[in-house]
């Protein structure tokens, strides 16, 4: 025997749902019911309706994009329905004894203000509007508002009521004009500004205290630096040429002196050493040279001890008066031995050395011999200015990694700054055009397009939408409640069970026997459902026909 | 076999000594006879006492012969052919009926196959109502409890011979009926009494090689007489209700009973598209 399928055709769902129909007719029957009896039953309802359009085709429109001209219309007729369904703004309509002929006590305020809200409506229309960009945007035109309820009478003065608040709302908000919007941003924007300038004002402080070590800077320093260096590699060569050309130049002196004896030496020697000590000092190599060339020529020269005593006292002096002042008693005690050994030798001293400097080869080369020398101080002063520079630049370099932090900090804070009056100021200019667009396009803003009417047949309820969501539930409910049956019913449901259990198929499938008491059940059911079918039916055909849907 | 056949002649006699009183039915006995002129012999079934079911009640409780489902009588007749089939070939006959639990359609079936049975003129058949916590055969056919003078439970309590339970379910000539009277409370112990072997026994030998002897018995899961009877039996037929028979229970039922020789399941209320269609239209 043919093994039955295990898997669950068509066949098998249209036979759960013919073993479950009872479930299927104890759920979604009730339902039907309940939604035909709701649909039949809810009173009648007429609508009355007012459409009213926007116009914002003022000057200050053109600047701006359709949606943001569209979000303020919206903006805009949401604020003045606030103001509309105000209680202060309906009392005066359900006070009025036309609309409401009866007493408060019979009808309290309160409840026909609850009354007028439940039957208001409204919604926005939109019109489609090609963008700059080439897109096609919904832009919201106007709107339409009226009132929904049991009385066609009383629902035409309502929407008529509702359509006439509206406009004298928005006649009266444009009265209002308040530029509090914009005048609150322009302070906003006076504030921050203010606020920059402080952290441009900080920043001007901090550059100047730091003047030397900005970052900006280092590159600056670095370049004095190297040029310092360069200026002293540079004046080294020139110190060693001019130190040789001196020492030319001393050489030729004293091939001089002697030619003019030494005595007269001995006076150039002296000449040279105070010049020396005080430009160099008494460690010089120089001086120290000078020194002992003076000792030599006084130890050995022909003038005699006075002139040697005269000379070692003169380097004495010299020495002293670079160490003390001139009223220190090493000194005066010097001078005046030195005063005491020139009175008695000036007459022979005087003779031999005006001689020698009357000499003009040796007046041209001591003349050369003071320039160079007057040069190479000067070149080497500048040799420990130079080092100077550069020891000070370094520090400087050194100092900008210090301040770099909270230079680009303020540095920061300075661009944030901007950056935020960039956005505020963009804000002031939408805020400006904003304000400029209540100014300019308020003009003819709400206009009525098209009043409220009397009704003169009811608008509803949708009573065939009312019909179809039933059935729909119905039948929802009802295939689920059957679904859910099956799922929880594990009993043998087809001869694919018995075999699922069994391996093996049935011997005989017997179906469920026809009785006369069966087949009086099936027409009695038949007879429900086309009964049931045809008051649907008839049910359509009446609403449809009657125009209200 | 001699003394059990001159028991049922004088119990034959005795009944219809009763019976023939009522003209109705002694023109249903006459039909009857009439109809049972050829075939197989049944000479000991015609010779029983009648227990004259309702058609109204037949057509009621659903036994086919008495309704005009040709798809229902066709399911059983493909049931009585393919269960003939496995009897034959494996020489057994008596067939045990039952369900795993209440409910599934089980004395349905077996008065149903036993009219089946009945009308092939090659075999004959003999009911016996074993339920005997909820006898029921006698009811579905509508027999009057006034008609039988004593019942299975008798037999097995003592109270009655063989010929005094057989029964003649009027047209059927081929059909023997052991119906109960009332319901018994010590089932299982009666069914395993000597008393219930030699019924058996008794019932097989009466019945010949061509008739076949089934028991209605309560369901396997409510009470232990089936297991109590199944080794006195050759087949056992086991009888499932689309929709009430729970598969655990069918399960557990297979389980109990798989010492035995499971003839087959039937698959009863079942609504699965029947083959066959309008064939019988032709």
């Amino acid at each position: 025997m043919q093994e039955p399928e295990q898997s669950y055709t068509l066949e098998d769902y249209v036979g759960a749902m013919k073993r479950r129909r009872r479930v299927l007719y104890y759920v979604a029957f009730p339902i039907a019911v309940i939604a035909f009896a709701i649909a039949v039953s809810l009173p009648d309802k007429y609508g009355s309706v007012a459409r009213i359009a926007i116009n914002l085709e003022g000057s200050s429109t053109r600047t701006l994009e359709p949606l943001q001209v569209s979000a303020y219309a919206e903006q805009y007729i949401a604020e003045l329905r606030d103001r509309v369904m105000t209680t202060k703004n309906l009392r005066p309509f359900v006070e009025d004894s036309e609309n409401f002929p009866v007493t408060e006590e019979e009808f309290p305020i309160s409840d026909r203000l609850e009354l007028l809200r439940f039957g208001f409506f409204f919604g926005l229309q939109s019109q489609p509007v090609m963008s700059p960009g080439g897109r096609e945007l919904d832009i919201i035109s106007g709107f339409h508002t009226g009132y929904y309820g049991p009385d066609p009478e009383f629902a035409f003065k309502a929407s008529k009521f509702f359509a006439e608040s509206f406009l004298q709302q928005d006649r009266q908000r444009r009265t209002q004009q308040a530029s509090s919007t914009s005048d609150f941003l322009a302070e906003q924007i006076r504030e921050i500004e203010q606020q920059f300038t402080r952290f441009e004002q900080e920043m001007t402080m901090f550059k100047t205290a730091n003047a030397c070590c900005l970052p900006e800077l280092k590159e600056l320093n670095m370049t004095i630096i190297q040029r310092a260096e360069r200026d002293i590699e540079t004046l080294q060569p020139r110190i060693r040429s001019l130190e040789q050309n001196r020492q030319f130049l001393q050489s030729q002196i004293e091939e001089v002196r002697r030619q003019s004896g030494s005595r007269d030496r001995l006076a150039l020697l002296e000449e040279e050493y105070i010049r020396l000590v005080a430009n160099y000092g008494t460690d010089h190599p120089d001086v120290v040279r000078v020194r002992r060339e003076i000792q030599a020529v006084s130890a050995i020269g022909p003038t005699g001890s006075g002139s040697d005593e005269l000379a070692n006292l003169r380097m004495q002096l010299a020495e002293s008066k670079r160490r003390y002042s001139d009223i220190h008693p090493d000194v005066i005690a010097l001078n005046r031995r030195i005063e005491s050994l020139e009175s008695g030798q000036t007459n022979t001293t005087n003779s031999s050395s005006d001689r020698l400097i009357e000499n003009p080869r040796y007046i041209q080369l001591r003349s050369e011999i003071n320039s160079v020398d007057t040069e190479l101080v000067e070149l080497r002063a500048r040799v420990p200015e130079l080092r100077s520079r550069i020891d000070e630049y370094e520090q400087r370099l050194t100092r900008t990694p210090q301040i770099e932090n909270e230079y680009f900090a303020l540095d920061r804070k300075i661009d944030t700054a901007r950056i935020t009056i960039g956005d505020l100021q963009k804000r002031l200019v939408t805020a400006q055009q904003t304000q400029a667009l209540e100014s300019t396009a308020i003009g003819a803003r709400l206009s009525q397009i098209r009043g409220a009417g009397l009704p003169t047949s009811p608008s509803g309820p949708p009573r065939l939408a009312i019909l179809m969501l039933g059935a729909f539930l119905a039948m929802t409910m009802g295939i689920g409640a059957t679904i859910l049956a099956e799922m929880l019913d594990s009993s043998i449901r087809s001869s694919k069970d018995v075999f699922a259990v069994m391996h093996t198929v049935p011997i005989a499938t017997i179906p469920v026997i026809q009785n006369s008491l069966s087949r009086a059940a099936s027409r009695r059911q038949i007879f429900l459902i086309s009964t049931a079918s045809f008051l649907v039916v008839v049910s359509v055909i009446f609403f449809l026909t009657r125009n209200i849907l | 076999m001699s003394k059990i056949y001159s028991s049922i002649q004088k119990a034959i006699e005795k009944s219809r000594g009763n019976q023939m009183n009522s003209p109705k039915k002694r023109a249903k006995q006459t039909s009857a006879s009439n109809k049972n002129a050829g075939g197989v012999s049944t000479g000991i079934f015609r010779m029983l006492p009648f227990a004259i079911p309702s058609e109204e009640v037949m057509e009621e409780s659903r036994i086919v012969a008495a309704t005009d489902d040709r798809s229902a009588r066709t399911a059983y007749n493909v049931l009585r052919t393919r269960l003939l089939q496995r009897m034959r070939s494996n020489n057994w006959r008596s067939l045990l009926v039952t369900s795993p639990g209440p409910g599934e359609g089980k004395t349905l079936t077996a008065a149903n196959l036993s009219m089946s049975i009945a009308r092939d003129v090659n075999q004959s058949a003999i009911l016996v109502d074993l339920d005997l916590l909820r006898p029921s055969v006698a009811g579905y056919l509508g027999i009057n409890a006034n008609e039988i003078n004593a019942g299975v439970g008798d037999y097995l309590q003592g109270n009655a011979k063989l010929n005094d339970i057989l029964y003649s379910p009027g047209d059927f000539d081929r059909l023997a009926l052991v119906p109960n009277r009332e319901r018994i409370e010590n089932s299982s112990d009666l069914i395993g009494s000597p008393r219930m072997k030699d019924l058996v026994s008794d019932l097989q030998d009466q019945a010949g090689q061509r008739s076949l002897v089934i028991y209605d018995m309560p369901p396997v899961l409510v009470c232990d007489d089936v297991l109590a009877l199944a080794p006195s039996v050759d087949a056992i037929l086991l009888v499932v209700g689309q929709g009430v028979t729970d598969r655990a229970a069918l399960e557990t039922t297979i389980s109990m009973l798989s010492e035995y020789n499971i003839l087959g399941i039937v698959l009863n209320m079942s609504e699965e598209k029947q083959g066959g269609g309008s064939y019988g239209l032709y």
